[in-house]
């Protein structure tokens, strides 16, 4: 596990993180469609953690380089272009990459998948439609579905917009952590879609 | 054949400029779902023509069941072959699939739509015209036998919305010259194919899965056109219903025949396709017609699973995704309105103790028209309801 998920990544999470599940990088109460796009790191926190914390970027989003942007640090990526962040132990955030969302062109519907559904890696797990195209949405890790992002019901454009905070897919209860090391990190994901 | 990628097609991309669609010549072994390429028009590259050539099979059903024919395309779907990084040889051509097909009379709606949005579900049964929802995305189309379904089947890494649109422009264009027809054709910004008076001949769906991906597409050739705009009338245009939810919704063109025939039209599409993706001999050719008497017993097993979740109310009622219909008075009041969820009553609205009474029965009923009429007791209502729903 330590291997997976640096220690020091949740020793430093905000306070706020740690009680309440995955609020820091997904709740609407610390990210709102008025918030100016050159606004300051969410986290003021954050300004202590390494730069290798997955909130520490997230929440410098407007101060980093588009392509950096389009493949944050400390997220782990699938060549099917999903993007995993653990949150906490066994339960991670499953979405789909910026450079995909961009590709894909305007999504206009997110087939997701059942509460409870118990899923295998690799297998598919939802689907979303853009520019008539329906393209298949694989679950990187087995495990269960937690939770669903039923904001996309009403705003599937945030799969375009927002592809790593308010455009996140799913949440799953890993069964099986190991499977998370068949992933890539970001910098294997740049060289993947580059050579791709 | 003139070079197709000289004649690049522009899209444009939210926040992301002018970006051009190119056709990925590079034998490179990684594959995805998402991975056609997409590069600012500034630093693509000029074209050097040169050739990506690939193992192409054609087929060509000879029969006009949509049923058949859309499981006949699923199943062929299903064996392609998929490209990715850790399974594709990059020695190897990688595969290319045409098939043909015509269907009698039918409607087609998009894999996220709804139907009872879309269409009139009520004139469809009363014309007995099979409604069938497909597997890829899209809107709402009509098929007669004067239509030629085309499907294109492609590595992942080779998905391009616009090339076999394209390829198919070009040729069609050197048939009307050489018959001095003023037709002329080409592919506009929603990957349609368009008369030179901006109406529309051919639509386009896309399905992609982890290493391939399908184009297919319509083409309207002498299609009774009056019985399209008749039975694509929605049943929402009277006013007296309303469906809301999301979901992907058609968007309505006016619409043309091309007027040629279905064998000239196959035969140019076969020959488009062989001198752009295969080298010049004929040897490795291989066209195959398709019916349902002439499949293996394997194909058979295979394609009749797909037929029955094709016909099945669940698939084509019941996958919509959540929704909520409403009925009005003839004076605009609302009556009653369902909320469904995949295929579900979840709740109900309603003033009238034609349905108050009997809320607690009706949710958790399958949303069709004869199991909500047997929860209640107006036959008014009960009439209404198993024509609508």
């Amino acid at each position: 596990m330590a291997s997976i998920r640096p220690a020091a990544i949740r020793s430093r999470l905000p306070v706020v993180g740690r009680s309440a599940k995955f609020v820091p990088l997904l709740s609407n109460r610390f990210y709102s469609k008025t918030t100016p796009k050159t606004v300051a790191p969410l986290f003021t926190v954050s300004r202590t953690a390494p730069s290798t914390s997955l909130f520490n970027v997230l929440g410098r989003r407007s101060y980093i380089k588009s392509n950096e942007e389009e493949t944050p640090e400390g997220l782990r990526y699938t060549e099917e272009h999903e993007w995993l962040a653990l949150e906490d132990g066994n339960l991670a955030v499953i979405g789909i990459t910026g450079y995909a969302s961009k590709a894909l062109g305007d999504v206009v519907y997110v087939e997701l998948p059942s509460v409870g559904a118990s899923i295998v890696a690799g297998e598919p797990i939802g689907a979303v439609e853009s520019v008539k195209s329906a393209s298949d949405i694989y679950s990187p890790v087995s495990g269960e579905i937690i939770e669903i992002n039923e904001q996309l019901d009403k705003k599937p454009g945030l799969v375009n917009a927002e592809p790593y905070r308010r455009g996140w897919i799913c949440k799953i209860l890993i069964k099986d952590t190991t499977e998370l090391e068949s992933m890539m990190d970001n910098h294997r994901y740049q060289t993947f879609i580059a050579s791709s | 054949m003139r070079s197709l990628k000289a004649r690049r097609v522009l899209a444009s991309f939210p926040g992301f400029g002018l970006v051009a669609f190119r056709r990925n010549n590079n034998t490179d072994t990684t594959s995805t779902p998402f991975s056609f390429s997409f590069r600012r028009q500034s630093n693509s590259p000029t074209t050097s023509k040169q050739k990506k050539l690939y193992d192409l099979e054609v087929y060509i059903s000879r029969s006009r069941s949509p049923y058949f024919n859309l499981s006949y395309e699923d199943y062929l779907f299903t064996r392609f072959p998929a490209y990715t990084s850790y399974s594709a040889s990059s020695t190897q051509l990688s595969k290319k699939v045409l098939f043909l097909y015509t269907n009698y009379r039918s409607v087609i709606i998009g894999r996220n739509q709804n139907p009872w949005r879309e269409t009139n579900v009520q004139s469809l049964r009363r014309h007995n015209v099979p409604l069938i929802r497909r597997k890829s995305g899209g809107g709402t189309v009509f098929h007669d036998e004067g239509n030629v379904n085309y499907s294109v089947m492609m590595p992942g890494n080779s998905f391009d919305r616009d090339e076999h649109a394209l390829l198919l422009c070009t040729a069609l264009n050197s048939v009307f010259k050489q018959r001095a027809e003023e037709t002329v054709l080409s592919v506009n910004e929603r990957h349609d194919i368009v008369d030179q008076n901006a109406r529309k001949v051919s639509g386009s769906a896309y399905k992609l899965q982890r290493g391939k991906a399908y184009h297919h597409g319509t083409m309207l050739l002498n299609s009774r056109l009056e019985t399209l705009s008749k039975l694509l009338h929605h049943s929402v245009d009277s006013g007296l219903e309303v469906v809301e939810g999301p979901g992907v919704q058609s968007v309505r063109s006016p619409v043309s025949n091309i007027g040629i025939s279905n064998e000239l039209f196959i035969n140019t599409a076969i020959a488009a396709f062989k001198s752009e993706y295969m080298t010049g001999s004929d040897n490795a050719f291989k066209a195959r017609y398709v019916d349902e008497d002439s499949i293996t017993k394997e194909e058979e097993q295979e394609v009749n699973k797909s037929i029955d979740e094709l016909q099945s109310w669940e698939w084509t009622f019941g996958s919509t995704p959540k929704f909520v219909h409403r009925f009005l008075l003839r004076d605009s009041t609302p009556a009653v309105s369902f909320t469904v969820k995949e295929g579900t009553i979840l709740d109900l609205e309603s003033n009238l103790p034609e349905f108050t009474e009997y809320k607690d029965s009706i949710i958790g009923s399958p949303y069709r028209g004869a199991d909500v009429a047997s929860r209640i007791d107006s036959e008014l209502w009960k009439q209404r309801l198993i024509g609508a729903i």
